[in-house]
């Protein structure tokens, strides 16, 4: 059978971020690939060594467009950390609050986004419609539709106003009731099923070898969530992680779909019990940390475990690194794009949720004898002097 | 044979789309939303915390002459000036306009005096 | 002689095919966009799309052939105008006669190879699997759109005239599929897979060629949709002929919202094993004379 390199990438139009994927494909069936990332590099945890912690927090809200609220929160916790500080409950509860919202929105982005690659624009158009009255819940409590900026060093910058609650309640009620319309669409549709079934397959026992993280992992029957550990007011949600044993394309999109139902349950279970009281703590402008002090902190992302490392030099950070979801479960690609047909190549990349704007990384490429290969840090800082 | 999406389709395909028309029809905003920032001219008292705090460094004040200016292109409407002023109403605030794109960069400076 | 003439260049020929065409194209991109909650491009946006390919400079790939790039979009057109002609619409028809409907199925294969040449002639991995998908296709439709078109020409004596068929469901049913797969509708839309193929085996194609690819297209709606309308639902007049024609328009835009893209070895199976022996089904009863 004749064998021929397929580009896949970086200009795409199934693709929404660039990535270069260069598949082996024998007739229609794919027999390997090789992937590299690096075309969205935008050097952000060089620029957070030149400020404030608290203009900081700012920056890392932009790492990504769709989970940027995570990313404060664990920038915040980190510092939090390490200045010992007590935040108030009911901060803690707004903090909850927001990221469920945050999860129901990049939920919904990331299955619209899997429905397009399976060439039903239909079932894309409904589903960002009801992504829509989330949007309208995030601008109406925190003044945004994407990048709240709602945390700050100490607690949550302002009070939800609870004259909105009546119109949270209408929205969530929509929301419920359309992710259990869209669960058993995506399991009965003729045609849905038979291109996400037993498509994209990670077994269990491959899962723990390869070990993505998020919604992927939980897909292939491994219980894993940062929520369990209780940070934040998770401790108080009775939270239990959403598993499913199917392990194939449609599995993850059912766990998805079920994640946006439990997070509707912990918004309303936040705005019923949240304590009275103050939300931030007082905290000067400009924060000192003492030197050398480093911290790691996790959260649970939509897409995953998010992990911060930060190490201290007084008023500004000396190093910030950033690990987040989509750099540990990319690789997985390799595994499970084999044995099955080009049509299945960006529905399985789209099912595994990628960020890219989350996870680059600096390649260098040799233009005299065209290798490629990935520099660490070490490395660069080495070649500049 | 599942149906749930063919009667959701027929119904759709009689009903009014949920496309806003715009500029015909325009949206309200909520009441807390970071549009443009502007300044209260008569309770600043010129501290210049909102221009050191300003994480993009896109406003500039000036005591001497007594004006303020915001570079567009640079903001990010993250609220921090208004968060920072020490003055009781805050003399620096967010609108709610969000239309502010213009056909010439030099547009994105604008500058305000007393 | 001038009635040749007003046939070929006017109504139904060169001018109706091009209006009607990008009328019908335009319809089915706004009606559908109704069903998607939004409001969609103006009617005549098909048409603007046309005259602004054309005005564009003509490419020509490194590793493509040029000649044969030019060749395809035009064969692909004449063939599909020269179908029309053999149609009876109302009472404009310039060629009728026994055996005519052969004419038709051959230009009409004519018009889908032509369209799978055009990506290999293009020089490009993504044309490569286009052109084999759509030769794929090509040999999965063809088994029960030829069927049910035969099905109903033992009864009007292989002659394309109007003719009301709806004993024979599973014939219009055949034929149904045969168009979606034809204009590459979904679930059929394999060819032109723009989620993974880029533009399949139209990528390399820009300026006048797509252009005269997308009138092609265009002209196909008008012609499979009159088809249809004259051959399998009896329309002789003018009026009933533009009725049934929006008739089965309609069918074909709400067929087109509900299906998700189907691999093209499932699709190879559903025409092959499915919708196949319903159309031979309907050939044997007209064969054997039970209806």
């Amino acid at each position: 059978m004749h064998e021929y390199v397929l580009p896949f990438g970086p200009q795409h139009p199934a693709l929404l971020e660039p990535l270069h994927i260069k598949l082996k494909v024998e007739g229609e069936t794919i027999v390997g690939s090789d992937i590299s990332l690096g075309y969205n590099h935008k050097g952000i945890e060089k620029s957070f060594e030149n400020r404030w912690w608290a203009k900081g927090m700012y920056l890392s809200e932009r790492v990504c467009g769709i989970c940027g609220h995570f990313h404060t929160s664990t920038f915040a916790q980190g510092i939090e950390n390490m200045l010992g500080l007590e935040v108030p409950e009911r901060a803690n509860y707004i903090r909850v609050l927001i990221g469920e919202l945050e999860r129901i929105h990049s939920h919904m982005l990331a299955l619209g986004v899997v429905a397009y690659e399976m060439g039903l624009d239909t079932l894309f158009h409904y589903i960002f419609r009801d992504r829509e009255l989330v949007m309208d819940l995030q601008e109406l409590l925190t003044g945004n539709r994407v990048h709240f900026c709602m945390n700050v060093i100490g607690g949550v910058r302002k009070d939800i106003n609870m004259e909105n609650t009546r119109r949270v309640e209408e929205n969530l009620e929509k929301i419920e009731e359309r992710c259990h319309h869209y669960i058993k669409l995506f399991k009965n549709d003729a045609t849905v099923k038979r291109r996400t079934q037993h498509v994209g397959f990670l077994s269990k026992q491959k899962a723990k070898e390869l070990t993505p993280v998020g919604p992927n992992i939980r897909a292939s029957g491994m219980d894993y969530d940062v929520r369990e550990t209780g940070y934040f007011a998770y401790k108080y949600m009775n939270f239990k992680p959403i598993t499913g044993e199917g392990g194939d394309v449609l599995e993850r999109c059912v766990v998805r779909f079920k994640e946006c139902i439990d997070s509707v349950r912990m918004v309303r279970k936040c705005l019923l019990e949240m304590p009275k009281g103050k939300v931030k703590v007082n905290v000067p402008p400009v924060v000192k940390i003492k030197e050398g002090l480093e911290t790691v902190s996790r959260t649970e992302a939509p897409r995953g475990e998010l992990i911060y490392y930060l190490k201290s030099a007084g008023d500004k950070p000396y190093r910030v690194k950033i690990r987040t979801p989509t750099y540990q479960t990319f690789h997985i690609l390799g595994h499970i794009l084999n044995g099955y047909e080009i049509p299945d190549v960006p529905v399985i990349i789209a099912s595994i949720d990628p960020c890219i704007s989350c996870a680059d990384r600096m390649t260098v490429v040799d233009a005299g004898t065209n290798n490629e290969r990935i520099v660490t840090m070490k490395e660069a800082r080495e070649r500049r002097k | 044979m599942d149906t749930r999406l063919l009667s959701e389709v027929v119904r759709r395909v009689f009903s009014k789309p949920t496309t806003r028309r715009y500029p015909k029809e325009r949206r309200i905003v909520p009441k807390d939303f970071r549009g443009r920032v502007s300044w209260n001219k008569d309770t600043c008292i010129f501290c210049m915390l909102c221009a050191v705090n300003c994480p993009t460094n896109a406003i500039r004040i000036n005591r001497e002459k007594k004006t303020w200016s915001i570079d567009i292109g640079k903001c990010i409407h993250c609220g921090r000036c208004h968060d920072v002023c020490p003055t009781k109403p805050k003399s620096v605030y967010n609108t709610d306009k969000f239309e502010l794109s213009d056909y010439d960069k030099g547009g994105f400076k604008l500058e305000f005096k007393k | 002689m001038i009635e040749i003439l007003f046939q070929m260049l006017v109504f139904p020929g060169l001018a109706a095919a091009f209006a009607i065409g990008f009328l019908y194209q335009g319809i089915e991109r706004k009606v559908s966009a109704h069903a998607h909650h939004r409001i969609g491009p103006p009617v005549w946006q098909p048409f603007m799309d046309w005259v602004k390919l054309m005005s564009k400079e003509n490419i020509k790939p490194k590793h493509g052939i040029g000649f044969l790039m030019t060749l395809c979009p035009i064969i692909s057109f004449a063939s599909l105008l020269t179908v029309i002609l053999f149609i009876p619409i109302g009472n404009f028809v310039l060629f009728s006669f026994t055996g005519s409907l052969f004419v038709v199925i051959y230009f009409l294969v004519m018009y889908s190879v032509f369209y799978a040449f055009a990506g290999f002639a293009s020089g490009n991995p993504f044309g490569y699997v286009g052109g084999i998908r759509e030769i794929m296709q090509i040999v999965s439709y063809e088994f029960p759109f030829i069927v049910s078109l035969l099905t109903i020409g033992f009864l009007t004596n292989f002659r394309v005239v109007p003719f009301l068929s709806l004993e024979f469901p599973f014939a219009l049913f055949a034929f149904l599929a045969g168009v979606l797969g034809k204009l590459c509708l979904p679930p059929f839309h394999i060819p032109e897979a723009e989620q993974e193929i880029v533009a399949g085996h139209l990528t390399e194609y820009s300026g006048p060629r797509l252009a005269m690819f997308g009138l092609a297209k265009a002209i196909g709606f008008w012609v499979l949709v009159s088809l249809g309308a004259v051959y399998f639902l009896g329309a002789s007049s003018l009026i009933s002929f533009f009725a049934h024609s929006l008739l089965i328009l309609a069918v074909l835009i709400i067929i087109r919202t509900l299906f998700a893209r189907l691999r093209i070895s499932q699709a190879f199976r559903l025409y092959w094993f499915v919708i196949g022996p319903l159309a031979v089904i309907d050939l044997v009863r007209v064969i054997v004379g039970f209806y």
